[in-house]
């Protein structure tokens, strides 16, 4: 027990005040316990001060019995060391300590000076609500206009492409309401803003401080809701889209996408058709099914607004569901990172009529031409060969097949071959055990031999042996 | 050595960094060679990198106190090491806050100027359909890097901030941990020399995102790049946790939570993101590595990995990562607003708050990056939920901004120049993000140009032009002299005006169909007018930014004197200290008396300076 | 309400009353605890990799072997516990005896899963998932024992100089709560490879 234990006065008319502090002090110093006195009144304080002389005063700063200047005076003429501790629970905690030694004059002139503080907003003079409420009706007026410009204009300019897919109907109907949030907050905040910088701005010579709001915790709670309310609607509204778009019909056309890089092929499991362009009949639900020879691509037809990514691996087949409903050609677009060609993976869409894609149909299946040059040119097209090598002598990712047939290559290994059909066979079904020089190992795909039947491979051979 | 070249830090450390490389290159060569595998370069330069990041803190001497520690012998105490004075102390291991936080200021800058001249590089080839200047795999790399060293940029600005910033508004001498923090900076030199030298080793072609399977296939470039970000990611970690710790530890008497400075509060949920998720870029970007070098089957399927689990722990990271990028900004806008239009912020709880939202919800939304890959499906609508949820609490602050401003007495110096500006632009940028988190509207915005108009509109709103604000701010505490006015008004009016074109245009030709990440476009579409517009706007933001740097430097060379608390600032920085800040910032413990931001109340104060026993005055 | 009076006469003119040995210490173990929280997000990934691809499975995995470099581990724990216990009753014999027991469990530790469980595993690294998932879990916990056990002989060799006492050893607490810290990543990390689903 230390045998001298520090004194604390508490000052306070309010006895919860004292008693709750005194509470806290024992609890907070149960090794040294203060020896603690409470005072209710000035009279008392005062006496207190000199008789017991206290290390520590706990003043209440929000008792307005406390006459400041008395107790000042008593304060700073005793020279005992004491110390006071001015609290104010209704200024957010506020406390500061003075130490009787070393208070300076102007320390006590803002202790006395320092007007009570009043709770929560201060007190607003007629003018001051009138003239707030003429801002907010100017204001409010310009936000409607700006908003409607915004709106307006979001609308008008048409910046989607023309929607030709059933799809697209529910996610550009989504658009609009996003177009409708967008034209409003921004139209909220910026005239707001330009409002203030205008109105509120600092006149020359004028120094005087901004109107003193500290807060408003009705105004946060409003401003946090109505948001919340709000972004929980579009999210419901998301998902309702998003079912509709998800929409499953029972005969759909089923196409399987394989994208590689850098070439898109497919494959029509009802006719056995493979192409490298994308044929589809107006008006009927497509389920395609995609996946990567590779990396990940991503299939995208702006105008048809569904996107989805190709994933390499057998497991890994995703499916996307799309309803055309313009004819016209539209572009097939790789929307992932695919490599160094990512820029030009590209591939024409036709969307036609039910009659013409019969017709086309039907020439993919039987048309197979006697001439095995003009077959192999078909082959290679479908199989996206011309991704990578030209037909007319420019460089590209592969060597160009003009002229390759029956030439002398050197390799990168230094031998020189000969391109024979048995070269481009190798050349075909396992590229990288002859890598010609210029070029790179592990850039063409590896697994034509299951992609291309044996006489596919030797059509595309008789091709390239016509590229004289 | 007191003299000559190699007395310089830096120097030494990028001597020792390259030895440190050639040392893992041969490391890596014999054990090969002793097992009987030939060379191999990859495996090799891997080992090479990270040795380099060792021998650079070597060079540079950033382990000799802790060294010391380990031997057992006492170290010269952080506080009392004896540093060169002028700007060659900016070019060595400094144990000083603010010296540190200039450092990361230069290298802020540095970062940002490179990745805009990448920018621009790339830019000018895409005024046109077909290549005309650079090449396929070129193009590819300078997009990845671009917005690599961009990013690395801004989660150095927010060190810089936090840095310099942090001890002083609390009132403390320095930083919890002085040593650490001059570690944490000086990891990131040879960290973006990694990242830079992949240019060296044939690029990449991924973008900075890297996905596997590609970035599996890709150049030995991408390995330079992976080793590089996980040695920044150190960097990042071990500097927030820094503040984190200097926030809760080492405020002054009398500043409660509640009462630090609001610039606080939010470098404190940007320490806390960063000094947690960014372990997940730094594995995700280690399990490539190990695919590339060890074929271990983490994401290619051919190896029985799964190319989606890369997108959870690399976004798991990369999202809350904006979320670094901006907070430090938005706390300057919080910071400021006060000071320059002479009143209160508004509802200063809940902005504090809000800025611990922010980073809570930013934690739960990395999905909607993802909400085309052909995840599982249940996913897509939760996250949905959840990325739209941010927009609360960003709402309350951009709420509170704008009550802040209402009924105020506004001064349009320049740092409030920028301030509104940055309001504006991330208004923007805050306002086209709900349409990329639905998901029927994503699925047409995804990958496309719009995607990289939002982006920019955050990232300018949300650091760029906050950054600019607090150098013009602060200058004076940190050199003790003005910037140009003049120029700093120049400057803004260039950006502004420059960036909205820049980013309308952006906006505009992914909504109409425009992939991003394409080195080449068709004719049809018609974008090129549109993209002439954007690159010409780039270049106008790239002047705006080469003015800026010129006057940052000629400033701190030839600027006008600044006495005193130049912008009338209620914060102990301004109050108490003289321009520049002296060594130890305050001379005496600071106790808080008032509230921070009580501007119209002017016969307040916010902090005081205890009184010394004995004292006159 | 949180500030507290102090009189003059117990803070020198230019240094701040929060600079004290305890409270340096405190904000040490501030740091401390910041950066394991940092790493736990290192191996909560790792623990989230090795659900995500393996699902219901696990590898197959020598069971015996498991338990016993557990154990060892588990044991290696207790004896640093029985060191910081015995440095803060000032026992410095105690201290580096216990010590340097766990020393050498957690090398034969390393020397378990290193040196005998990943030689005779019967998949490799490239063995498709489980092999990526079991040599890096294992692979990332063991560099982390490894650092430990360094750590842990600068700590001994410092208390052998006599540079810790029984009321300021920080380091040691270090080292200790950083073992500990190891060791539960161990206590979920086994269980995930070599308990929980169905062996491949």
């Amino acid at each position: 027990m230390n045998p001298n234990p520090r004194k604390i006065l508490i000052a306070s008319g309010n006895s919860l005040f004292g008693k709750g502090l005194m509470g806290l002090i024992a609890q907070r110093w149960k090794k040294d316990p203060p020896e603690i006195r409470l005072s209710r009144q000035m009279a008392e304080t005062l006496e207190m001060m000199e008789s017991w002389q206290p290390d520590l005063v706990i003043v209440d700063y929000d008792d307005t019995t406390i006459d400041r200047g008395e107790f000042l005076r008593s304060f700073v003429s005793g020279d005992q060391p004491m110390q006071v501790m001015l609290v104010s629970l209704q200024a957010s905690g506020a406390v500061v300590v003075y130490d009787r030694r070393t208070l300076t004059p102007a320390q006590a002139e803002d202790w006395l000076s320092v007007p009570w503080v009043s709770p929560e907003e201060p007190d607003v003079s007629k003018e001051q609500r009138s003239s707030t409420m003429r801002h907010f009706v100017i204001a409010g007026i310009l936000i409607v206009l700006v908003a409607t410009i915004v709106y307006l204009l979001l609308n008008t300019i048409g910046i989607l492409p023309a929607p030709a897919s059933v799809e697209a109907g529910p996610i550009d109907q989504l658009f609009t309401a996003h177009f409708l949030a967008i034209a409003v907050l921004f139209a909220l905040i910026t005239v707001l803003m330009v409002y203030s910088m205008i109105v509120f701005r600092q006149r020359k010579g004028d120094n005087t401080p901004g109107r003193n709001i500290k807060g408003s915790t009705r105004l946060e709670i409003f401003w946090t809701l109505i948001p919340l309310v709000v972004v929980l609607y579009f999210s419901y509204l998301g998902s309702a889209t998003l079912d509709r778009t998800n929409a499953q019909a029972p005969d759909a056309l089923e196409v399987d996408v394989l994208g590689g890089q850098w070439y898109w092929s497919f494959t029509y499991p009802d006719w056995d058709i493979t192409t490298n362009e994308l044929w589809l009949p107006v008006d009927r639900p497509v389920l395609f099914r995609l996946r990567s020879a590779d990396v990940i691509h991503s299939f995208w037809v702006p105008e048809w607004r569904v996107k989805q990514d190709l994933l390499p691996g057998e497991n890994f087949v995703r499916e996307l569901r799309v309803t055309p409903t313009e004819e016209g050609q539209f572009q097939l677009l790789c929307a992932e990172m695919c490599g160094v060609r990512h820029a030009y993976m590209v591939s024409p869409v036709y969307v036609v009529s039910q009659d013409e894609f019969n017709t086309w149909v039907n020439e993919q299946t039987q048309a197979i031409d006697l001439d095995p040059a003009a077959r192999g040119q078909k082959w290679a097209q479908d199989a996206g060969c011309f991704s990578c090598h030209s037909i007319d002598g420019s460089d590209s990712i592969g060597p160009t097949w003009l002229g390759l047939y029956d030439s002398e290559r050197e390799l990168v290994s230094g031998e020189t071959v000969e391109v024979d059909d048995d070269y481009l066979f190798t050349a075909i079904v396992d590229p990288d055990v002859h890598v010609a020089e210029g070029f790179r190992p592990g850039v063409m795909p590896q697994d034509y031999e299951t992609r291309l039947t044996e006489e596919q491979i030797e059509d595309i051979i008789e091709f390239i042996e016509s590229l004289e | 050595m007191k003299t000559g070249i190699l007395s310089i830090g830096l120097v030494r450390g990028l001597l020792f960094q390259a030895a440190g490389f050639l040392a893992g290159v041969a490391v890596v060569t014999v054990i090969r060679l002793a097992f009987g595998m030939g060379f191999s370069a990859e495996p090799a330069i891997v080992l090479g990198a990270f040795f380099s990041a060792i021998g650079f803190m070597i060079g540079v001497g950033a382990f000799s106190g802790w060294f010391a520690n380990a031997l057992g012998k006492p170290a010269i105490p952080p506080e009392e090491v004896e540093e060169p004075s002028g700007f060659k102390r900016y070019l060595g291991v400094s144990y000083d806050h603010k010296v540190i936080g200039v450092q990361y200021g230069m290298l802020t800058i540095a970062a940002l100027f490179l990745g805009g001249s990448f920018a621009l590089i790339f830019r000018s080839e895409l005024v046109a359909p077909g290549m005309q200047l650079i090449g396929l795999q070129q193009f590819n790399t300078l997009i990845g890097l671009h917005g690599m060293v961009a990013i690395v940029g801004m989660l150095l600005g927010g060190a810089a901030l936090g840095n310099f910033l942090v001890p002083l508004l609390i009132g403390a001498k320095d930083m919890a941990f002085p040593r650490l923090n001059a570690f944490a900076f000086w990891l990131a030199v040879p960290a973006v020399v990694l990242v830079l030298s992949s240019m060296a080793a044939g690029g990449f072609d991924t973008g900075w995102t890297a996905y596997p399977p590609l970035s599996i296939f890709a150049n030995m470039g991408m390995q330079l790049f992976f080793a590089g970000v996980v040695v920044f990611g150190w960097s990042s970690v071990l500097g927030a946790l820094n503040i984190v710790a200097t926030v809760l530890r080492m405020r002054a008497p009398g500043m409660s939570l509640f009462r630090m400075p609001i610039f606080v509060w939010g470098s404190l949920a940007t320490s806390i993101i960063a000094m947690t998720a960014t372990q997940l870029i730094g594995l995700s970007f280690q399990l490539v590595m190990f695919e590339r070098l060890f074929g271990m089957g983490f994401f290619n399927p051919a190896n029985g990995g799964n190319p989606i689990l890369f997108q959870h722990l690399f976004w798991f990271y990369s999202h809350p990562a904006v979320y670094i990028f901006v907070l430090p900004g938005f706390a300057v806008i919080s910071e400021l607003l006060p000071v320059f239009a002479r009143k209160p912020l508004f509802g200063y709880r809940w902005v504090a708050m809000s800025s611990l939202g922010i980073a809570l919800v930013g934690f739960l939304v990395w999905a909607h990056h993802m909400f085309t890959s052909g995840m599982e499906e249940y996913l897509r609508v939760p996250f949905m939920y959840t990325t739209l949820l941010v927009a609360v609490p960003t709402g309350v602050k951009f709420f509170s901004w704008t009550g802040t401003l209402w009924e105020g007495k506004i001064r349009f110096t320049v740092p409030m120049l920028f301030v509104l500006g940055a309001m504006n632009v991330f208004l923007l940028g805050g306002l086209t993000g709900p349409i990329l988190g639905t998901i029927p509207t994503d699925l047409h915005l995804h990958d496309s140009y719009f995607v990289v108009g939002h982006f920019h509109n955050t990232m300018f709103g949300g650091f760029v032009f906050p950054f600019i604000a607090a150098v013009h701010y602060w200058f004076p505490k940190i050199t003790g002299r003005k910037m140009s006015d003049l120029l700093g008004r120049i400057t803004f009016f260039i950006l502004l005006p420059s960036f909205w074109i820049q980013t309308l245009g952006q906006m505009q030709v992914g909504l109409l169909g425009m992939r991003r990440r394409v080195a080449d476009y068709d004719t049809l579409p018609e974008f090129q007018t549109t993209h002439i517009f954007i690159t010409v706007a780039g270049f106008l933001v790239g002047l705006a930014f080469v003015i800026f740097m010129y006057n940052v430097i000629r400033s701190a060379m030839k600027g006008e004197v600044a006495v005193g608390n130049v912008w009338e600032s209620r914060s102990p920085e301004w109050e108490l200290l003289p321009n520049p800040a002296p060594k130890h910032n305050y001379p005496q413990p600071l106790v808080v008396t008032g509230d921070p931001y009580d501007y119209s109340l002017t016969d307040t104060e916010y902090v005081e300076l205890v009184p010394v026993a004995g004292a006159t005055d | 309400m949180s500030v507290q009076p102090y009189p003059a006469e117990t803070h020198p003119v230019d240094a701040h009353p929060v600079e004290n040995l305890r409270h340096r210490e405190r904000t040490n173990r501030l740091g401390l605890w910041l950066f394991i929280l940092s790493d736990s997000f290192v191996f909560g990934a790792l623990l989230f990799t090795r659900f995500y691809l393996l699902g219901n499975n696990r590898p197959e995995l020598i069971q015996w072997l498991g338990l016993v470099v557990t154990v060892v581990l588990l044991a290696s724990s207790f004896f640093m516990n029985r060191a910081e216990v015995q440095m803060s009753l000032g026992n410095r014999q105690g201290f580096l005896r216990n010590t340097l027991v766990t020393i050498v469990l957690g090398s034969l530790f390393l020397i378990g899963v290193v040196g005998v469980e990943w030689q005779v595993a019967h998949f490799g690294p490239a063995d498709g998932a489980q092999g990526a998932i079991f040599y890096t879990m294992t692979g990332f916990h063991a560099f982390h024992v490894f650092t430990g056990v360094i750590f842990l002989s600068l700590v001994y060799r410092n208390a052998k100089k006599g540079l810790y006492s029984a009321e300021h050893h920080w380091p040691v607490e270090a080292a200790a709560v950083y073992w500990h810290f190891v060791d539960l990543v161990w206590i979920f990390f086994y269980p995930a490879l070599y308990l929980i689903g169905t062996a491949l």
